[in-house]
């Protein structure tokens, strides 16, 4: 129930990005939307089971008439961790980013057998 | 065929005659919100009502120290329009599209423009993106056709645009659903720029959509949370029957 209630973002100016994760049959994809970042400042560490994606700003913002204790929290990074729908081999994983967008192709780690028929 | 679930409450008097309606309701990309909120400001719009109804969660939103309706109506002499800062539950999709369509029709309106998104899966290789119509009728068909507006021909439209302009035909109200390519489930201000440019054109506007442009990414940060809800609305409007082939296709 605690959980519904999380914002998303955190007084120590950190915001959550929005995230996509698509499944194909050999990768995951994942997307973040990372606007007012530079590629240089993203950071992602990559783990069989959970991706986490930081970055720091290039321009920080700040909502002045924003709530409470909203209006105080100047943002200046995205942080946000995930757990991956399946399992993934971080060595052979691919990003890009453009206009704020960052993709992830992760290989998914998978043994196929060939089943033949009768 | 007004729904009694639904009121559209008037803090103002409308004192224009046979204005053109604006419709700009969160979905893909948040297109309709981005852009009706852009007019808005731009042209700075009066709030002359809202939309009341038991079946909306209780919100209220606040805007310069007043508490508002998350769905509201705003105009000037010659444009009212409808904007929404929540996504609207499903349950009222049709009782929302029939109270508009019946409040538009008794102001005198004789067009209205839904403004939206059209998800579009590489946006990101996309520099400038394209602006699709629908349209109800002959009359919108020239409007479309004068104003070099490329006509989305065959496909689904879901959710509240696609409910309203369906409304909007039934009523015999001349109706344009105007979608930008964009991205499905980020906020897409370039996308909204496009849409408002193809407003320009087609009722003779002049609104610069450079701030737009100039802000995106502030625009993604402040919409991160109600495109998030969004998201979760649109999985329930069934939104992947967009990308899919009609049945009776030609």
């Amino acid at each position: 129930m605690l959980r519904e209630f999380k914002p998303s973002w955190h007084t120590i100016g950190c915001l959550e990005p929005l995230i996509h994760i698509h499944e194909e049959d050999d990768e995951i994809v994942v997307s973040a939307d990372l606007p007012c970042v530079k590629k240089e400042d993203v950071k992602i560490f990559c783990a069989q089971r959970s991706l986490e994606i930081q970055a720091t700003m290039s321009r920080h913002v700040k909502f002045e008439k924003w709530g409470t204790i909203q209006r105080e929290i100047t943002f200046n990074s995205f942080k946000r961790s995930i757990d991956l729908p399946a399992e993934v081999i971080p060595e052979e994983a691919k990003a890009s980013f453009k206009s704020g967008i960052l993709t992830l192709q992760l290989p998914k780690k998978t043994t196929k057998t060939r089943i033949e028929i009768d | 065929m007004s729904n009694m679930s639904i009121k559209i409450v008037e803090s103002k008097k409308l004192e224009i005659k046979n204005p053109v309606a604006i419709t700009g309701f969160p979905d893909v990309g948040l297109v309709g919100t981005i852009a009706v909120s852009h007019l808005i400001s731009t042209l700075n719009l009066k709030e002359i009502g809202h939309v009341e109804s038991d079946e909306l969660p209780p919100i209220v939103v606040v805007h310069g120290k007043r508490p508002k309706a998350p769905i509201r109506l705003y105009s000037n002499a010659e444009i009212v329009v409808a904007i929404s800062e929540i996504p609207i539950p499903p349950s009222l999709v049709y009782p929302l599209s029939d109270s508009l369509v019946d409040w538009f029709m008794s102001k005198g309106v004789k067009l209205a423009v839904l403004l939206g998104g059209m998800a579009n899966p590489k946006r990101m290789e996309v520099e400038k993106p394209g602006v699709y119509g629908v349209s109800t009728g002959k009359g919108p068909d020239e409007i479309l056709q004068k104003n070099k507006i490329t006509f989305f021909e065959e496909g689904f439209i879901t959710g509240q645009d696609g409910v309203t302009l369906r409304t909007c035909m039934e009523n015999g109200l001349e109706s344009i659903y105007l979608m930008a390519e964009s991205h499905h489930a980020y906020p897409d201000p370039g996308a909204a720029a496009a849409v408002v440019q193809a407003v320009n054109k087609i009722l003779g506007l002049d609104v610069d959509v450079k701030m737009l442009l100039e802000k995106e990414a502030e625009i993604r940060i402040v919409m991160r949370d109600l495109m998030r809800r969004t998201e979760e609305n649109m999985k329930t409007a069934q939104k992947m029957h967009e990308q899919e082939l009609p049945v009776m296709y030609g």
